[in-house]
Formats: structure tokens, C-alpha cells, sequence
């Protein structure tokens, strides 16, 4: 093979991996392949939604769908979002655990937030001051190492936890350890306040210094 | 023990995220604070797409399905 051809092959397959990357993200595979894993784990609502929101992230990124068009309520005041918390939480403190209550307010909140955050000129601050980039570099690295661990240790411990109740007891999904605190009224307002929370955060990003 | 062993991971993740926080806080100018971080990851459609679904979906499996469904 000439020097010639292989340039052009090395070209061309960069080319289709640009492609591919175009419209299948590294955030579409984490999607589908969590997705993948709630259905093998038997989560079948749990998956059908991560590979659905997958499936769309696709079709748009092919220009199949373009909901942006229809979609552009901008990011929403602080206020409206605190108002919106209220109106969330309260049900959600109040009404039975896994009630049909939580369930719709889960589903409101679910549509809602898809919404505001699907159009890019909602919540795309592109905030990329190169002075910061080092420290962004490494700040990725190392959050994305603490995510990685998590996922590693909470994957073993769920196949390792599988064959039977007490094998499950001795290496227990997080999840097994926090559906106890959840029943607890005070935990439960812990977890709802900084879940709700965490979603204005993110549904409102801010300048950094 | 392996019980024991297990939730130390967990507990390890956890302190190594919030020590991340702190270090983000002290040494600003090495490591980028993670709100700092996510501004320009929230560009991407799919990133913040794919970042809200996981908050959504935290709230889903601790709220909505009972722990013997998953």
C-alpha cells in the first residue's frame, strides 16, 4: 500500500468517525448503554426512557426531528424556578412514597426540564474562557475519575450482589442503603430539598469566576 | 466485612468528590470549580440532555419506584 493510500484511508475513517461522533455523542452511548443496563437489571420503564431520550438525541442530531424550533422558553428566572420547586416539593414531602402523586409530579417535572433544557439557547452558557482551560482539563480528569469509581464500584456490587438475598446483603447497591433513609420524613426532606436543588442549578447555569 | 468493605467504597467515592469541592474552592487557579465546569459541557445538546435526564432519573428512582422494582 502506497504512503498515498494510506493517508487518504487514515482520512476517510477520521471522516466517518467525525460522522458518527456528529450524531451518535459520547453522551448518546452513556445513554444507551445505561439504558441497555436498566432493561438487563429488569428496570424496563427506567430503560425505555434513557434509550428513548437516546433515540431522539439521534434523530435530531440527523435532522429528523428539530424540536429547538417548537422549544425555546430561554432559561427560566430564579424566581419562577423557586416558585416551580415549591409547587414540586410539597407534593412530594406530603404525598405517600411511590404514590401516584410522585409519579405524576416525577412525569411534570420529567417533560418540564427536557423543555427548558433541550434548545441551545436555553442553558448553553459556552462560557470558555482559555486562561481557565487548564483547570478545567484537570477538574474534568478528576470528577470524571470520582464518576467512573462510582460506577465501577456500584456496578460490582450489584452483579457480584445478584445470585441470592444474602450475597446482595454483603454487597449492597447504594441504592439498598438509601431506600431506608428515604422512608424517614427528615431524610426525605434532605433528599427532595437538594434534589430540587440540584435541578435549579442546573436548569440555571452560572458565571464562574 | 464485605458489607462493611462495600459502603467504605461508596463513603471513599463521596469524600474523594466533596475533597474535589474543597480543593476547587482552595487552589481555584489548578482546579476548576465543577459549576465551572459544567458551563461549557452544557453547550452541547446531548451533554445537557444527557445531564438533566441523570438528575431526573435520581429523583424517579428514589420517589417513584419502590426498592423491591429496582
Amino acid at each position: 500500500m502506497t504512503d498515498e493510500r494510506r493517508v487518504r484511508d487514515r482520512q476517510v475513517s477520521r471522516r466517518r468517525t467525525n460522522g458518527f461522533l456528529r450524531v451518535v455523542s459520547p453522551w448518546t452511548i452513556i445513554l444507551i448503554i445505561t439504558g441497555c443496563f436498566h432493561l438487563y437489571r429488569g428496570a424496563i420503564a427506567d430503560g425505555v426512557i434513557f434509550l428513548t431520550v437516546a433515540v431522539a438525541l439521534i434523530a435530531d442530531a440527523v435532522g429528523v426531528l428539530r424540536f429547538d424550533r417548537a422549544l425555546s422558553p430561554g432559561r427560566p428566572p430564579r424566581v419562577v424556578l423557586a416558585v416551580a420547586a415549591a409547587v414540586v416539593g410539597v407534593p412530594l414531602l406530603l404525598a405517600p412514597l411511590f404514590g401516584i402523586v410522585d409519579l405524576f409530579v416525577l412525569l411534570a417535572v420529567g417533560v418540564a426540564t427536557l423543555v427548558i433544557a433541550w434548545p441551545d439557547s436555553s442553558l448553553a452558557t459556552g462560557d470558555s474562557d482559555a486562561a481557565r482551560a487548564p483547570a478545567r482539563r484537570r477538574a474534568a480528569v478528576l470528577w470524571a475519575w470520582v464518576a467512573l469509581a462510582f460506577c465501577i464500584w456500584e456496578l460490582a456490587a450489584y452483579l457480584v450482589g445478584r445470585p441470592s438475598a444474602a450475597a446482595e446483603y454483603a454487597f449492597p447497591p447504594l441504592s439498598d442503603l438509601l431506600d431506608p433513609a428515604v422512608a424517614s420524613p427528615f431524610w426525605r426532606i434532605i433528599l427532595v430539598a437538594g434534589w430540587l436543588a440540584g435541578g435549579a442549578a442546573l436548569l440555571r447555569p452560572g458565571k464562574h469566576p | 466485612m464485605t458489607r462493611i468493605i462495600t459502603i467504605l467504597g461508596y463513603l471513599l467515592d463521596g469524600l474523594a468528590a466533596v475533597g474535589l469541592v474543597i480543593v476547587a474552592k482552595l487552589k481555584s487557579d489548578k482546579v476548576a470549580s465543577f459549576g465551572e465546569l459544567l458551563d461549557p459541557v452544557m453547550a452541547s445538546r446531548a451533554a445537557r440532555v444527557t445531564i438533566v435526564l441523570f438528575w431526573w432519573w435520581l429523583g424517579w428512582h428514589f420517589l417513584v419506584v419502590p426498592p423491591e422494582d429496582g
